[in-house]
């Protein structure tokens, strides 16, 4: 009797903790697809915001043609990237060349003079900010996700419901690294 | 783990609360045991209880009162606060502003966290504070922080909002205030009672009273200490929470060392001591010359400034003069130079100058390419808006004055602005007045003084000229002091809510209060 009662709650716990496991595994899940969605919006964003701004520097920015024409450039790749793999590469090389022009901008008094070149420089550095930290936000999930789904015993858990590492958002270059620290 | 929900958001508040009442409720039922000891034991009061009633007693009080206190931690409440301060949301049509929201929501994409609501509380003060989900920052704040370091005051008050600390404060004061009751109302008695005792033995000291007051004293005293502490504490960890967001300490830094160094102390008439806690440094005392005694320490909120630097500082390999060299403003090397008086006043730079409204039509400027005078042409860049300035009838154009959109005069200088942005222009127009300017405020309020002496506090004394006519609706505008400081006589509509500044006034408003500040430095 004491035996049966044992085993009985033994098979109570292992329910519960199951439950348990399988509950936060969902919820972690959620977290990480959250975390690339915000990417994903604010991806679309820059794209949008692109046309606007180099029409208005155009004019101010003679000597920077090459600066200006890889933006173009790494725009149009960015936007007809099929797999999730192009989009890394192209958005990756999209943010070095916005990189680029903000740090050319600075060399245009005149450029800073002007309140809607201003404006729109807000907005972009607000956007590469935002892509910056919903980037930071998404690996930060995924370390958490990809950590939680190999513990032993969750790991079990894990398989059955057929979990796969995510892949981190690899930052390729060193100065990538930092957080735009960005200023006027 | 970072919460990623509202509803998480909720538990970090009831974790907080389940602190609170792990140490507070402990703490406030057995003072009030003891204090029904001591009741007991001088007036007999409560003669029929024993340790177990008194113990049920007190422990029933506590509750009631940590569930008042708990009704009471509201949002509306600081919403009262912030619109007793006149505390708008950003306005978006400045650039400023909309740098405040753009980081604001950057930092909340950063936490994970659904956006917070967002205030500027216009005085030129600067400090920050968070409050459930709503962040404030000064309008001082606003105008003398970079953009990261507005991100590292957001991020650090971000921080304060995730782990739900204004709410443990909220229902903190509740508690403190309660001790802080019970010993006013027992001084009071003590007073009573004694005038009482003097018929009956007279007169002498109630040394029962006495005990009492003495033990709720110490009874408060505890309970500010273990505030402070737990207090000092959730700072620390805001500072630290903020770098793990922006990953930039040395912006947190500077944005500490900047909004410690303000010279403008005016937000402490306006925060409560319970409210004090919930800003980013206190509102009360220029904390980087605050005491570094053991006693000053014990009763802050705030760990010493100096020290939150020094940590940030080590995080970020960098040293005290790498901050101050961050936290100079970095003024562009102009060569314009205006005439003013007889003097060379610059170097400016053309934006600069289009800045100054007492630059106006036949002020002679030099530059490079020679002397010549000015004139509407150098506005005509501008868009042209309706009416023509109300003192000489030049014509109106939209510009901006620090980012804050502004109606400038293209031919005396002067400038129309919205009421709500007013303030704005001093703030931001701190960090442009050059010495030369502070000069010539510094005569011009010598000259107004004087003649306000002799010729009675009037606005009409300064500027006789008779009123002026608003140039959006036609009806005449009312003059007053602006302030009370350089009193600069100003026009106001009530109607549409417009300021009409004349060429130079702003500067003088401006330099006088910085001035004036100065002499309290």
């Amino acid at each position: 009797m004491i035996i049966l009662g044992i085993i009985l709650g033994i098979i109570v716990l292992v329910i519960l903790w199951y439950v348990a496991t399988y509950n936060k595994f969902i919820r972690l899940r959620q977290q990480v697809k959250n975390a690339w969605a915000q990417i994903d919006v604010q991806l679309k964003r820059r794209h949008d915001l692109i046309p606007n701004l180099l029409e208005s520097v155009k004019g101010y920015m003679q000597h920077e043609r090459g600066t200006l024409e890889d933006v173009v450039k790494a725009r149009a790749k960015a936007v007809s990237a099929t797999t999730p793999e192009e989009a890394i590469e192209a958005e990756g090389e999209l943010t070095r060349a916005l990189r680029q022009l903000l740090m050319v901008v600075e060399n245009y008094p005149n450029l800073k003079a002007d309140q809607h070149v201003l404006e729109l420089m807000e907005e972009l550095r607000n956007t590469e900010n935002q892509i910056a930290f919903a980037r930071q936000a998404y690996n930060d999930t995924v370390m958490i996700f990809n950590a939680s789904i190999k513990k032993i015993p969750d790991s079990i858990v894990a398989s059955q419901m057929g979990l796969k590492e995510y892949p981190f958002w690899e930052i390729e270059e060193e100065s990538d690294r930092e957080v735009p620290r960005v200023q006027f | 783990m970072k919460p990623t929900t509202f509803w998480e958001i909720e538990r970090a508040k009831s974790r907080a609360a389940k602190v609170l009442f792990l140490i507070f409720f402990p703490f406030f039922t057995l003072s009030m045991l003891g204090l029904f000891y001591l009741l007991k034991f001088f007036w007999g009061i409560f003669r029929g209880g024993g340790f177990w009633e008194f113990l049920l007693a007190s422990s029933f009080m506590s509750l009631i009162l940590y569930f008042m206190a708990k009704a009471g931690a509201k949002r509306q409440r600081i919403l009262n606060f912030l619109i007793s301060l006149k505390a708008q949301k950003p306005d978006l049509q400045d650039l400023k502003h909309r740098q405040v929201q753009n980081v604001v929501r950057e930092m909340a994409i950063a936490a994970s966290v659904p956006e917070p609501e967002v205030y500027i509380i216009p005085v030129l003060a600067r400090n920050a504070f968070s409050a459930f989900d709503i962040i404030s920052i000064t309008e001082g704040a606003v105008s003398s922080l970079e953009r990261d370091e507005l991100q590292a005051v957001v991020a650090h008050e971000m921080a304060h909002y995730l782990r739900g600390d204004s709410y443990y404060k909220g229902i903190i004061s509740t508690f403190i205030m309660a001790i802080s009751t019970l010993l006013g109302a027992s001084l009071f008695l003590s007073g009573v009672n004694k005038n009482r005792d003097k018929n009956r033995k007279g007169g002498g000291w109630a040394w029962d009273f006495i005990i009492v007051v003495i033990y709720l004293y110490l009874i408060n005293l505890m309970a500010r200490l273990l505030n402070a502490a737990i207090s000092r504490k959730m700072e620390d960890l805001a500072d630290a929470r903020a770098v793990q967001f922006t990953r930039n300490p040395l912006a947190l830094a500077s944005a500490l060392y900047k909004v410690s160094r303000d010279r403008v102390r005016g937000l402490a008439s306006f925060a409560s001591p319970a409210l004090s806690s919930l800003f980013i440094v206190p509102p009360n005392i220029n904390s980087l010359d605050e005491g570094h005694g053991f006693f000053s320490n014990l009763f802050s909120t705030h760990p010493p400034t100096r020290k939150r630097i020094g940590n940030l500082l080590n995080l970020a390999h960098a040293d005290w003069n790498t901050l101050r060299q961050k936290a100079v403003k970095k003024r562009l090397k102009g060569d314009f130079w205006v005439e003013r008086d007889g003097k060379w006043i610059g170097p400016f730079t053309l934006e600069e100058l289009l800045e100054k409204t007492w630059v106006g039509e036949g002020a002679k400027i030099k530059g490079k390419e020679g002397t010549f005078i000015f004139g509407p042409q150098f506005l005509q860049k501008f868009t042209r808006t309706q009416g023509n300035c109300p003192r000489c009838g030049g014509p109106l154009y939209e510009t901006h004055y620090e980012f804050v959109p502004i109606i400038r005069c293209g031919r005396c200088g002067g400038i129309l602005v919205r009421e709500d942005r007013a303030m704005k222009l001093i703030a931001r127009g701190e960090s442009l007045i050059t010495r030369q300017e502070m000069e010539f405020t510094r005569k011009k309020v010598e000259k107004t003084r004087e003649k306000l002496i002799s010729g009675g506090a009037n606005p009409k004394t300064v500027d006789p000229s008779s009123p002026l006519k608003c140039p959006f609706c036609g009806r005449p505008m009312e003059r007053k002091f602006f302030n009370f400081v350089t009193y600069t006589p100003v026009d106001f509509c009530p109607k549409c809510k417009y300021y009409f500044f004349d060429g130079g006034e702003l500067e003088t408003i401006i330099a006088g209060l910085k001035r004036i500040d100065s002499l309290y430095k």
